[in-house]
């Protein structure tokens, strides 16, 4: 696997992740612009600035797939999320870089985020229990479930004007 | 009567000089024990330490050459892993480059598994593209010219326009590896800056003057030492306390 100097853990590939959501045949990706209103509202769910201008997402029906990234601790955490109906159907570590915390990548934690949806004050509406010693982990997974559910309504209320 | 006072006196004695001679390490270990408790809060693991002379102390020196690519005016290097474009830090964990496209208003940044898009203007990153968006294989090279981007992995060849949405494959002769480049001095410098500052957080500091460790192995002994002197304070004090009863 190429770029693995550091302590990579590839739990699965973004692309595989992407084909087994689809089952073998994802849509073309399209892409949801981070700018404007829509950026202050992912710096306010993230609590900084997002660290790009766009994201790739694929959309069958009422289900869309986000790939995304947020810093753990000091180390990215790619997670790939999937939304349904406006709810978390899964969410899962696809790579984790740090040394500590990686215990957010086991379905005990990641089953917490099922039937999730996003409330007015863009909070999770599940409750997300903590893990001792993976906290900073711990809420960047509950930032990047926030994020998905975001930009899907985001996605949605542009389809429909 | 006689004998219990004066350990009364003792006690009081050595309670007295132990607060005295280890004051200093105690106050450290406790504020800094404190903040610690309350990293979170104050964000201290995402905190920075810039100040030159913490991160000489630290000996922050990158462990390997960087690596530069250059395209018309512009400059990429990967110091350590972290990218930089123009002297601005992209992003972190790319220890390779295979290829660097300056197209009028974006660049393109490839490693052997991503690529960076960026704004030439703001040098803000529009997008960071892994394996969901790039075709299969680790990327050997990259160009650009008039048709779009060009992309050989170790699967094939491949095109993408110049906004990268999405790639098709063609048959072409193998591009050639990306030519390396040097960084001026002013350009090591400006780099060197920040990818020191990026790699100690006042968590790191914070932790290591509360065990000692920020000052050697003579650190780690007194912190112990004040360890133990809290214990015995407490102990000293306790008795103090209760032979006053």
């Amino acid at each position: 696997m190429p770029s693995l100097a550091w302590c990579d853990k590839v739990y699965q590939e973004p692309a595989e992740f992407i084909n087994e959501v689809f089952a073998g045949a994802p849509p073309k990706a399209a892409m949801l612009p981070i700018i404007g209103e829509r950026r202050k509202v992912a710096a306010e769910i993230l609590d900084h600035r997002p660290s790009s201008l766009r994201t790739r997402y694929w959309k069958v029906g009422n289900r869309s797939a986000w790939v995304l990234e947020e810093i753990g601790k000091t180390k990215p955490i790619t997670a790939g999320i999937v939304v349904e109906n406006g709810q978390i159907d899964d969410i899962r570590v696809l790579i984790y870089r740090e040394s500590h915390g990686g215990e957010v990548r086991h379905s005990f934690f990641t089953q917490q985020f099922t039937g999730a949806a996003l409330d007015q004050e863009k909070r999770l509406t599940e409750t997300i229990d903590g893990i001792s010693g993976a906290t900073l982990s711990v809420y960047a997974m509950r930032k990047l479930a926030a994020l998905a559910l975001y930009f899907d309504r985001e996605v949605k209320e542009n389809e429909e004007k | 009567m006689k004998r219990s006072n004066s350990r009364l006196k003792a006690s009081y004695h050595w309670h007295r000089r132990i607060g005295v001679w280890l004051c200093l390490p105690i106050v450290l270990v406790a504020i800094t024990g404190v903040l610690l408790n309350h990293s979170e809060f104050f964000s201290f693991d995402s905190r920075l330490v810039s100040t030159s002379a913490i991160l000489d102390w630290y000996g922050m020196e990158p462990k390997s050459e960087p690596i530069v690519l250059r395209a018309e005016t512009n400059w990429a290097t990967s110091l350590d892993g972290s990218l930089y474009v123009n002297g601005k830090h992209i992003a972190q964990q790319v220890p390779l480059l295979t290829g660097f496209v300056d197209f009028g208003s974006t660049l393109v940044v490839s490693s052997d598994s991503h690529a960076y898009l960026i704004e030439k203007d703001s040098l803000l990153l529009i997008e960071k593209l892994g394996s969901e968006s790039l075709p299969s294989g680790q990327i050997i090279s990259s160009s650009g010219d008039e048709s779009g981007i060009h992309i050989d992995t170790t699967s094939g060849q491949y095109r993408a326009e110049k906004d990268l949405v999405s790639f098709v494959q063609e048959e072409r002769a193998p591009l050639p590896a990306a030519q390396r480049s040097v960084l001026n001095e002013r350009e090591y410098q400006s780099v060197l800056v920040d990818w020191r500052g990026r790699g100690l957080s006042m968590t790191r500091v914070l932790r290591d003057i509360h065990t000692g460790r920020f000052f050697g192995s003579i650190g780690v002994f007194i912190v112990d030492l004040a360890g133990i002197a809290l214990l015995l304070l407490a102990g000293t004090g306790l008795y103090n306390v209760w032979k006053l009863k």
